[in-house]
């Protein structure tokens, strides 16, 4: 029982917990070196034009939507496997379609966003067969985006994050389970994001590997579930409950890693009337030494 | 999402079950190589540090296994090193490169060549390649004694590794030998 009575504790045993994003490997599988290094940069892509109240599709008579880009650039130094920085300083690039005085009116935001760092603590243990650690990672979200125009890129905020994570690996088998809890900060101009309570599973397959080129490929499946409190931004109310789901194909070879996630929302019940996150779209490129 | 998670639960269960595989059949080294069982190295872009700390090691022949003499086998979790013959081995450069790139080595393997010659109560081989000392280990050392060149495959205490000097004799325990 002892692969259980260190997973399960990890999974459920906590009940406040945190973390940055989902899963990413140049942030958990490596570098696990010391003085390991490494960066990624990671395109991930979301909206919709469905209109929810609550779980319902509802009619949408002024086109309302969302579409958000940020292009993220990842850092990670290791001092040893246990203590990690990280650092994930995002490019937001997004817009929407709001009703204003009975009317659908355009908006939109582009720059710097929202600096998080986190604190990756780690503990491993090294099997026969398998590898596997636990983690606990504060964050910090500094309120680096701008607040202004119609659509600002940041909520000027400081945001407190953890997380405690699980992963469990094998030679063909890939767990990671995150747990995490974000206290978002009140906010400039009446922007105040609820609290963020989150847990990501990935369960992935390595189908693939050359020991000479150092050269594989893992396919996972995500799942994400993630509770919002009801919070404010400058369209109207936030928050509510998400799940959901898709493929993650991962190639890398040596210390280049390729990532592509798609992810699907199954189940959405929202807050008061707002649009939907709809699919999201990862992609990322990370480079470890 | 109800499959989702009886395929989770499934998965944590057979965690239990594979955790602790024994995954030490007897490992033997081929000539000019040196073989490390290490435990968790299952991915080898996690052991990407690992493969570059040992890469930069000055007596591995890094025209073998790609371009750094290093080979990790993440289904054996073994990792083999080619090794230039006149050159001396520092297994404790080998120990620390495996430890901070993340891993626990938990056997080394070798395969050595050389004169063994009886000097006092121990059996010291000498390479005639890289003039390295090794102590063989073992009941029938002593029948090694004398009898040429010769190749001794044999396993290097894992808690003594990291203590050895450069220069003093490696003290190997034989499983094995074959005339040259």
């Amino acid at each position: 029982m002892r692969s259980a009575g260190y997973l399960l504790p990890a999974l459920f045993g906590f009940a406040l917990t945190t973390n940055v994003s989902a899963h990413q490997p140049v942030m958990d599988m490596a570098p696990r070196w010391e003085h390991g290094y490494g960066f990624q940069i990671r395109y991930e892509s979301y909206g919709s034009d469905t209109l929810l109240n609550g779980e319902s599709e509802v009619d949408n008579p002024f086109n309302r939507d969302n579409d958000v880009s940020i292009t993220w650039l990842e850092g990670i130094y290791t001092f040893r496997r246990e203590v990690r920085l990280s650092v994930k300083i995002p490019y937001v690039d997004h817009h929407r379609s709001v009703v204003q005085n009975g009317a659908s009116v355009q908006e939109s935001g582009r720059g710097l966003g929202d600096v998080i760092v986190g604190v990756p603590l780690k503990r491993y243990k090294n099997d026969a067969a398998a590898t596997r650690n636990i983690a606990f990672t504060p964050s910090i979200r500094l309120p680096t985006g701008s607040t202004s125009g119609d659509y600002p890129v940041g909520d000027g905020s400081t945001d407190l994050g953890v997380s405690f994570s699980a992963s469990f690996e094998k030679a063909d088998l890939y767990q990671y389970y995150d747990l995490f809890y974000w206290k978002n900060g009140d906010g400039d101009r009446g922007i105040n994001e609820g609290d963020e309570l989150g847990l990501d599973i990935n369960i992935g397959w390595h189908p693939y590997h050359d020991n000479v080129k150092n050269e594989g490929i893992f396919l996972m499946l995500d799942a994400s579930l993630r509770y919002q409190d009801r919070g404010q931004n400058l369209a109207g109310t936030t928050g509510g409950k998400r799940i959901s789901t898709g493929p993650v194909f991962v190639y890398y070879r040596k210390g280049i890693m390729f990532r592509a996630e798609y992810k699907y929302p199954v189940y959405e019940d929202l807050y008061g009337t707002q649009v939907s996150r709809g699919p999201e779209l990862n992609v990322g490129l990370g480079f470890v030494f | 999402m109800r499959v989702q998670l009886v395929i989770c639960a499934a998965l944590l269960a057979t965690n239990v079950a594979i955790a602790d595989q024994d995954n030490t059949a007897e490992i033997v080294a081929e000539p000019n190589q040196a073989v490390i069982q290490v435990n968790g190295i299952v991915c080898s872009f996690c052991a990407y540090g690992t493969e570059k700390n040992l890469s930069k090691l000055s007596f591995l022949d890094d025209s073998q296994f790609g371009d750094n003499g290093v080979l990790i086998d993440i289904q054996s979790q073994r990792v083999t090193l080619a090794l230039q013959p006149d050159q001396k081995i520092d297994l404790a450069q080998v120990y620390n490169a495996i430890k901070k790139g993340g891993y626990d080595p938990v056997s080394f393997h070798v395969n050595v060549r050389g004169q063994v010659r009886k000097d006092g109560d121990r059996y010291l081989l000498t390479s005639p390649d890289s003039g390295q000392v090794f102590e063989i280990i073992g009941d029938d050392a002593g029948r090694l004694v004398d009898r040429g060149l010769i190749n001794v495959n044999g396993q290097v205490d894992v808690g003594r590794v990291a203590a050895l000097k450069i220069g003093q004799p490696v003290p190997v325990v034989m499983t094995s030998s074959a005339t040259n």
